[in-house]
């Protein structure tokens, strides 16, 4: 559940349509200012109560990626 | 027992006349509007001194303003602490310098220390310290920083937030039954060193025509090595780790729970991250103190000035006991709790 909320969250913050949110999605962290990183952080701090490190964050080339590195935070936590 | 114990007895601040608003900011920078950088940021407004102004100006202002108050005269003081990260030289202290434009006596100490936005937490420390062990009986905390002369004018990732001011803090003597400031817990992680940083200007790279040569970074902001560099994202997350844990220990220290804690003070970053850190913190925002508007980010000076427009507001009384983190630059944090006089 909580998964499919911060998928809408990053979807406003990347200012994309909820509906092209999916696993699939490319992560260009090229694109990125570090408000949107910011932001992204927060997000996935308020969603799951997790921090992650900016290096594997900027490292994720999809949202699968980010999602495997939030499921992989959540387990050591 | 009732003996000797360090209380806070007043607070002044002073911010320098000149003024950077968003409407500024939006014109120079274009693609951003006023409004979204008030959004985000929390801040309408930033204080800057003047190419002629040091942080021993704002802060002297500070002082003058506080011993104008009545609170207590120049001549009472035998110590002074300023805190600063932009010193007038690299010798003498500043504080040396202060303590004669001040006049004040001769037989009083005066030390600089330099910390960022935990200063205030810390000069609360050594005041303490110095006073409870009658070691001096009114210690003048004086917290004042001009970031701006550091900051690069094509860097908007920190000239939105910070802002230059100062802050004279009273720190006295008062016979009391209970500690009035403290318990304190602190905390250092140099390895962070490098994501808060003025790089050039001093001994380890000195000025030279390569550290004056400006580069554009990943999000269009433009710096050279003498100016200052915040990595927002790093220290995002490393507020977010640290503030929750040094308030955890912070109230075991003090046997207090969060709700017997009347009021709470963190160091004024923006608003986006004191927004998180409440959400996160779960405390109700009657008790969160979030207030940069007409005053931005002024580092060290933020807690002071937040106590003392608290108080006045009456969002603080007497007989509160407020927690107050500072937090950044270092890394460097501490927590206290102070209770109001």
């Amino acid at each position: 559940m909580s998964e499919a909320i911060f998928l809408v969250k990053l979807a406003q913050i990347l200012e994309v349509s909820k509906e092209d949110m999916t696993e699939q999605f490319k992560l260009d962290y090229g694109n990125w200012d570090s408000l949107t990183l910011v932001a992204t952080i927060a997000a996935i701090d308020e969603q799951f109560g997790v921090t992650v490190p900016i290096r594997q964050l900027t490292a994720c080339a999809s949202v699968r990626d980010l999602l495997e590195l939030i499921r992989g935070r959540l387990a050591q936590s | 027992m009732s003996t000797a114990k360090a209380a806070i007895k007043a607070i002044s601040f002073y911010l320098p006349p000149g003024k950077l608003t968003n409407e500024q900011l939006a014109q120079e920078f274009g693609d951003w509007d006023a409004e979204k950088i008030l959004a985000k940021t929390g801040i309408a407004v930033r204080s800057i001194a003047a190419a002629d102004e040091c942080a021993s100006d704002l802060g002297v202002a500070a002082a003058t303003q506080l011993f104008g108050s009545g609170a207590c005269s120049n001549r009472e003081i035998d110590f002074l602490l300023f805190c600063t990260q932009s010193p007038d030289h690299f010798a003498p202290a500043t504080a040396c310098l202060i303590q004669d434009r001040l006049k004040l006596r001769t037989d009083c100490g005066a030390i600089d220390f330099n910390l960022g936005c935990s200063g205030f937490v810390y000069g609360l420390t050594l005041a303490k310290s110095l006073i409870e062990t009658s070691t001096a009986t009114n210690v003048l905390l004086i917290t004042a920083e001009t970031l701006s002369k550091f900051i690069n004018l094509k860097d908007r990732s920190v000239r939105t937030i910070f802002s230059d001011g100062a802050a004279a803090t009273l720190v006295s003597s008062v016979d009391s039954d209970d500690e009035l400031i403290g318990p304190f817990v602190f905390g250092t992680d140099g390895s962070g060193g490098q994501d808060v940083i003025i790089p050039a200007g001093g001994l380890r790279r000195p000025l030279t025509p390569e550290s004056e040569i400006e580069k554009e970074d990943h999000s269009g902001n433009w710096r050279s090595e003498r100016n200052f560099y915040m990595n927002g994202p790093e220290v995002f997350n490393f507020a977010l780790q640290t503030v929750p844990r040094a308030l955890d220990q912070l109230l075991r220290k003090c046997g207090l729970r969060m709700d017997e804690i009347d009021y709470f003070i963190l160091h004024q970053a923006n608003r986006f991250m004191l927004d998180r850190l409440r959400d996160k913190l779960k405390i109700p925002s009657d008790k969160f103190w979030i207030d940069l508007e007409m005053y931005g980010n002024t580092s060290s000076s933020t807690i002071p000035i937040a106590l003392r427009v608290a108080r006045e507001t009456g969002a603080i009384k007497a007989g509160d006991k407020v927690a107050i983190i500072g937090f950044g630059v270092g890394y460097s944090w501490a927590a206290a709790i102070v209770h109001i006089i």
